[in-house]
């Protein structure tokens, strides 16, 4: 093979991963603005009565009330009530501070839940623990903690 | 307090950490009487189970004496003698109300990080990484114990701290692997792990009415305990090829029921063994599940598979072709030891199950550090190091 040649195939080369890169990224790119959009759900084992009684929103969502739409389903097999909930479209619920409102929006959904089924939503510090080492592995566990109510399949 | 903390990748050290608070009206705090290490922990402290953080407090199967209870406790109060469930489960949810307690929806605070590693978070769990909750361990002298009206269990008067300890992780987690692997009268049943949970999973395969249960490990202590105090029978792999040897055992069908006791730092004498090491080393997989291979290979057509080892992500050469081939049932799980303990506590009491022999070396919780190392390397025929803070 001449060096053109050689040349040739290789720019082709790069194109093609170029354009399949560019593929994939519309594909993720597709499902991550569908998911942003998605009702993330909870299943609450109580009626929808003692969940939101007279139709009000359960704490902490009620905070929310004027940037979500909540719905509320019966869950099968007297799993008690799906609570569904969606941040509301608009400026909050793109970029950074959509992502800061999804996990805001989890956070509450998954609060509710414990606040319905349990009566307090658990507290995790103080805890005892020993001398924490300023690492790169510490930081990330750290800050992975930090989200992680948030986060998640939700 | 003292407590024995984490320090990094094979690192413990004892040092002096804040006492623990009641949190919510649940709680109460209980003053660790003995705390058990356990062969999971081997995981974290190797640093195979990613986020652990320096500082830790680990242990999680533990027995103590309470002694401060919370506003919305009922079933306990300062002076009870109690063992605690390793899992923490609310007592509330779906699945707690069905039996499946370290499922619980709503005891890890932390889970977008399970959720992230296996799509769905499952409960909480003392000393056992930020994964499942970050709860401070039991290797201290003082733990805080959420939940306590469904987690903690007040141990009858006349048994013996010793014995009910492990009725907190290691009696009900074999018990459970027997009762849901579907052990039942006339069965042939192989455990793989002659530790402290195979043993209890033997154990509990006898009590369910198994006929004949062999029990496979390469640790010549072990393997005498299990014939001396759990009476089964035993396979040393190291001596002899464990397909063949089940084989013969069982008329050629192969057992019936399969429990891997053995987690994901398995061994053998294979070639396997060798490819899972390096895989694992480059991380290119995250556990080593040789024991599980053979269990899936060992099973009876229609038989079943229960996988109580722990296992942090993913495995290679999963004989999936085996398991649809063969009709396996293959289940797993974390400990739902609610759901026992009531039953394993009167049992221990009629000495039904007995577990002294266990805690080869009771140490105090300075020595955590040494037990641990006598505990991984198996030194002085230890089975299990059990402190006492």
């Amino acid at each position: 093979m001449s060096k053109a040649a050689r040349t040739t195939f290789l720019l082709a080369g790069v194109a093609a991963v170029g354009v399949v890169a560019q593929k994939a990224a519309q594909v993720v790119d597709k499902h991550a603005e569908q998911d942003q959009d998605r009702w993330r759900v909870v299943t609450i084992g109580r009626t929808q009565e003692e969940i939101a009684p007279g139709g009000s929103l359960p704490r902490p969502l009620a905070a929310l009330a004027d940037r979500i739409e909540v719905r509320f389903r019966h869950a099968p097999g007297g799993r008690g009530t799906e609570v569904a909930a969606r941040l509301v479209r608009g400026s909050s619920s793109r970029g950074a501070r959509g992502a800061e409102s999804l996990r805001e929006l989890r956070s509450a959904l998954r609060e509710a839940k414990e606040l319905a089924e349990v009566g307090e939503v658990m507290v995790g510090h103080p805890r005892p623990h020993g001398k924490r080492a300023a690492t790169v592995m510490g930081a990330i566990v750290d800050a992975a903690e930090d989200r992680a109510e948030g986060e998640g399949v939700l | 307090m003292k407590a024995l903390t984490w320090r990094g990748v094979n690192k413990l050290a004892v040092e002096n950490v804040d006492e623990p608070r009641i949190l919510n009206t649940s709680d109460v705090i209980v003053r660790v009487l003995l705390t058990a290490s356990c062969g999971s922990d081997l995981h974290l402290i190797g640093g195979y189970v990613p986020t652990m953080r320096a500082g830790d407090v680990i242990g999680h199967e533990f027995i103590g004496e309470v002694v401060e209870v919370g506003s919305g406790v009922r079933k306990h109060r300062v002076g009870d003698r109690v063992v605690v469930a390793s899992f923490i489960g609310c007592g509330a949810c779906y699945y707690c109300l069905n039996d499946m307690y370290s499922l619980c929806d709503n005891t890890n605070p932390n889970p977008g990080i399970p959720e992230a590693l296996w799509g769905a978070s499952p409960g909480g769990i003392y000393g056992y990484t930020h994964a499942l909750g970050g709860f401070a361990g039991s290797h201290a002298e003082y733990v805080r114990v959420p939940f306590a009206d469904v987690g903690a269990f007040t141990v009858p008067e006349g048994l013996s701290s010793e014995r009910a300890l492990f009725a907190s992780d290691a009696v009900p987690t074999g018990w459970m692997g027997a009762d849901l692997g579907g052990v039942g009268p006339g069965d042939v049943v192989a455990v793989w792990g002659a530790g402290a949970v195979g043993q209890m999973a033997a154990r509990a395969a006898m009590l369910l009415g198994a006929e004949r249960v062999v029990v496979i490990d390469r640790i010549p202590e072990r393997l005498e305990q299990v014939r001396n105090f759990i009476g089964a029978e035993t396979i040393d792999y190291e001596d002899t090829s464990v397909l063949p040897e089940l084989r013969e055992l069982t008329g050629g069908r192969g057992p019936d029921v399969c429990i891997e006791a053995v987690g994901m730092e398995a061994h053998s004498t294979g070639a396997d063994y060798l490819y899972d090491q390096v895989k694992q080393q480059l991380r290119l997989q995250t556990d080593r599940p040789t024991a599980v291979r053979e269990a899936i290979m060992a099973a009876r057509k229609g038989g079943s598979v229960f996988v109580l080892g722990v296992f942090g992500a993913v495995v290679d050469k999963f004989p999936l072709g085996a398991v649809i081939n063969k009709g396996l049932t293959v289940r797993g799980a974390q400990q739902h030891g609610q759901r026992y303990i009531p039953m394993l506590l009167e049992r221990m009491q009629r000495d039904e199950l007995t577990t002294e022999h266990l805690a080869t070396h009771v140490l105090p919780l300075s020595d955590g550090a040494k037990g641990y190392d006598m505990f991984k390397n198996k030194k002085d025929g230890c089975v299990r190091a059990v402190f006492r803070p």
